[in-house]
């Protein structure tokens, strides 16, 4: 105990003290600080765009009586159509509309994009709902009467019988992204930190020194526990912002935030993610033993990261609430389900007992794993030269006597 | 205290590489484990120290098993290595942690472990910012670090500049006075000499030689008399030996002869002014490792030690082999 707890510590303390650890910590907290304040300036942005919009492109009335029908800058409207077109050609305009009527108009266009074609849906748009307004008016309905009409609103009694996964959507999709960066990331330091000290002669030093089982657990326990200060202080960051910024929120999306924030959820979040680290990081150590050179190491963990990938997709796939057999059988499998079965359990297509199992079975599975990635190092321990494949590993590894 | 092995077969894939060694080593006094390259050292000292498992045989202190938990053990592997980018203080705190000192004490050994080797200004340094030397002297003091009882080194002088040698010698040395276990690997049969009470030869994976240096030295002399001629003296002497119907075989400055103690003093007294020195004949290590595990390739070896070109035997004719390393005389 008192070895992985000097392993633990020693690896740590390390990873906590690299400057490209605190760096990444301090620049990942500055984006959550900025997501954090990112309503608030979008709502003011929002909010200074509805006082004053304005059409893109100019604009020719052929019948002058319907001058200013359309929001365009007095600056953009043209006396001719052929001032109008002269100046889309020359590229002062990038678009121009003729009025000819509120129902016929005449477009001319520089280039035509996917851009220009959105603007011009907005002004036939425009066109059709003063056309209407003006029929409705000569038949005796006001403009203002026509308006309420359409706000009528209709009034929902929405009665939710499992999960709201619009609002746990935006949660998984940052637990998808968070868990699959951060296995990858740490995946790859803690096979490196094994390849490395293979690589310079330190692993002989080691397991004469205490035994494997406390190099491998107090290296994974430890990276582990630095992934998550690293989580926590971007959380802490994010947090303090929010709550800073909490009461300038539009009202709409503190709804929004008030709904996403399941505290249940989170913890099955918190855990799979703790899960996730394990399970791939005894796996990443195992590989990283059974390379000579801290070069090969990319090259060792190709097939974890292909799976990986491949949980990241199916997580993906459960998040948009597929119930297929990809996505059901997934969520079972140890390394996809701490991927896929929190996603699943988020957007209710899984129930509280799938997740407890699949949790039971990811941990005996995160259990029997270190127990072979213990064997596999400590028998790649002195091996160098050529990688060594898995397979071949784990055989030896259990039927030598070395 | 004493560390018996006993019977110590290892084999890989099949492969036999330690067949049946048996030998001891008893506190406050050092032992050199000597052989070839491949010989089998390392492996000994890998299955002492359970890196791996021997197939059959014991290593035992005191008649109990060796337990590296119970036992404290100092080792330098001959491939060693510590973290590049870590402080030296942090890493043997570290490596003294590991074998089972608290914190504080290990800091303070530590600490005084990188004092003892003049390094105090770069205690708090990353190891890499460190010369070759100076990064072998923290390798060799991890192996010093929490009091241990046996101290197992493999090829510990490899590297180091006679300086450097010298401060390692002595901390060696002050280790076998305080009645540590001290076992040692080395090719550098200099340091053999100077440093071991006791050796063990190993070739191919078997016991050639194992006992007090002495007396293996006095053994390999096969009861010759040494006669190091003066400058230019020795065809005339070598002469005046055989004239008395004795064998005399030149080995380097050296004329050697069997011992004839009524012979020998009238042959001096006679000779006297042409004989620099006399006495037993006793074979450098480095005759008697070549002599014992492998004549043949004498010049390979030759060149593993960086000494002489010596051919291996002691009564075969030798080219450059030095008097002083050759023999050890008495003064006439």
């Amino acid at each position: 105990m008192n070895g992985l707890a000097t392993v633990f510590r020693f690896e740590y303390t390390q990873q906590v003290r690299k400057k490209a650890f605190v760096a990444t910590t301090v620049l990942l907290a500055c984006a959550a600080v900025f997501a954090a304040l990112c309503p608030i300036i979008f709502a003011s942005a929002l909010d200074g765009q509805s006082s004053d919009q304005t059409l893109t492109g100019g604009v020719y009335y052929a019948d002058p009586s319907l001058a200013g029908t359309l929001p365009f800058d007095q600056d953009h409207t043209y006396e001719s159509e052929d001032d109008l077109r002269n100046a889309v050609e020359d590229g002062t305009e990038s678009m121009g509309f003729v009025i000819k009527d509120l129902t016929h108009i005449t477009t001319y266009y520089k280039n035509y994009t996917s851009s220009s074609a959105s603007d011009s849906g907005i002004v036939q748009s425009m066109l059709q709902q003063a056309y209407v307004t003006s029929v409705l008016a000569s038949r005796g309905v006001s403009p203002d009467e026509y308006q309420a009409l359409l706000a009528t609103p209709v009034d929902e009694d929405r009665q939710i019988l499992g999960r709201d996964s619009t609002t746990q959507y935006m949660t998984a999709i940052v637990y998808i992204v968070v868990v699959y960066i951060v296995v990858l990331f740490f995946g790859q330091t803690v096979a490196t930190a094994v390849a490395r000290e293979k690589d310079s002669k330190t692993m002989e030093l080691l397991i004469t020194s205490t035994r494997p089982t406390n190099l491998i657990l107090g290296k994974v326990i430890g990276l582990t526990c630095a992934a998550l200060t690293q989580i926590g202080a971007v959380v802490c960051a994010g947090g303090i912002a929010y709550l800073a910024a909490h009461d300038s929120y539009p009202q709409g999306v503190r709804d929004f935030l008030s709904d996403a924030f399941d505290g249940s959820m989170l913890g099955v979040y918190l855990l799979n993610f703790v899960l996730a680290l394990a399970l791939f990081m005894v796996l990443y150590a195992a590989l990283g033993s059974l390379v000579s050179r801290v070069e090969d190491v990319s090259t060792a963990v190709t097939p974890v990261m292909l799976l990986v990938v491949i949980a990241y997709l199916l997580a993906f796939l459960a998040a948009d609430g597929a119930t297929n057999a990809f996505v059901t059988i997934g969520s079972w499998i140890p390394f996809f389900s701490v991927f896929v079965m929190p996603i699943r359990f988020s957007v209710g297509t899984a129930s509280w007992v799938q997740i407890v199992g699949s949790t039971v079975l990811t941990l005996a599975c995160t259990v029997a794993l270190a127990y072979v990635s213990v064997r596999i190092y400590r028998w790649g321990t002195l091996r160098y030269g050529t990688r060594i494949k898995l397979f071949t590993a784990i055989r030896k590894a259990f039927s030598s006597q070395e | 205290m004493q560390l018996d092995i006993t019977d110590v077969c290892k084999s890989f894939e099949g492969r036999q590489v330690l067949h049946s060694l048996s030998f001891s080593v008893t506190s406050g006094r050092a032992m050199g484990f000597l052989g070839r390259n491949g010989a089998g050292k390392s492996t000994t000292f890998r299955c002492l120290m359970q890196v791996f498992r021997q197939d059959s045989g014991s290593f035992t202190v005191d008649g109990r098993p060796l337990d590296p938990a119970e036992h404290r053990i100092g080792y330098l592997p001959e491939e060693r290595g510590m973290y590049a980018k870590t402080s030296l203080v942090d890493q043997l705190e570290y490596f003294a942690c590991l074998k089972g000192a608290s914190r504080k004490d290990a800091r303070r050994d530590a600490l005084g472990w990188i004092r003892y080797f003049g390094l105090d200004e770069y205690a708090e340094k990353k190891l890499e910012t460190l010369s070759k030397g100076n990064q072998q002297k923290i390798q060799i003091a991890q192996a010093f670090l929490g009091d241990p009882d046996i101290i197992v080194l493999d090829e510990p002088f490899s590297g180091l500049d006679p300086v450097n040698a010298q401060v390692f010698k002595d901390a060696i040395r002050s280790m076998v006075k305080k009645g540590k276990l001290v076992i040692f690997s080395s090719h550098q049969m200099a340091y053999v000499e100077e440093m071991c009470d006791d050796v063990t030869v190993i070739d191919a994976g078997r016991i050639v030689a194992s006992g007090p240096l002495e007396k293996i030295r006095k053994d390999a002399g096969r009861g010759l008399y040494a006669i190091e001629p003066t400058p230019g003296a020795s065809d005339a002497i070598r002469t005046a030996i055989l004239a008395t119907g004795r064998e005399a075989t030149c080995h380097g400055d050296l004329l050697l002869t069997p011992r004839d103690d009524a012979f020998l003093r009238g042959f001096v007294a006679e000779h006297f002014d042409r004989i620099a020195s006399c006495g037993d004949w006793r074979p450098s290590m480095q005759d008697i490792f070549i002599s014992l595990t492998g004549a043949d390739e004498s010049t390979d070896n030759a060149s593993d030690v960086g000494a002489s070109d010596a051919t291996g035997s002691p009564d075969a004719n030798a080219s450059d082999a030095s008097a002083d390393k050759t023999a050890e005389r008495t003064d006439k």
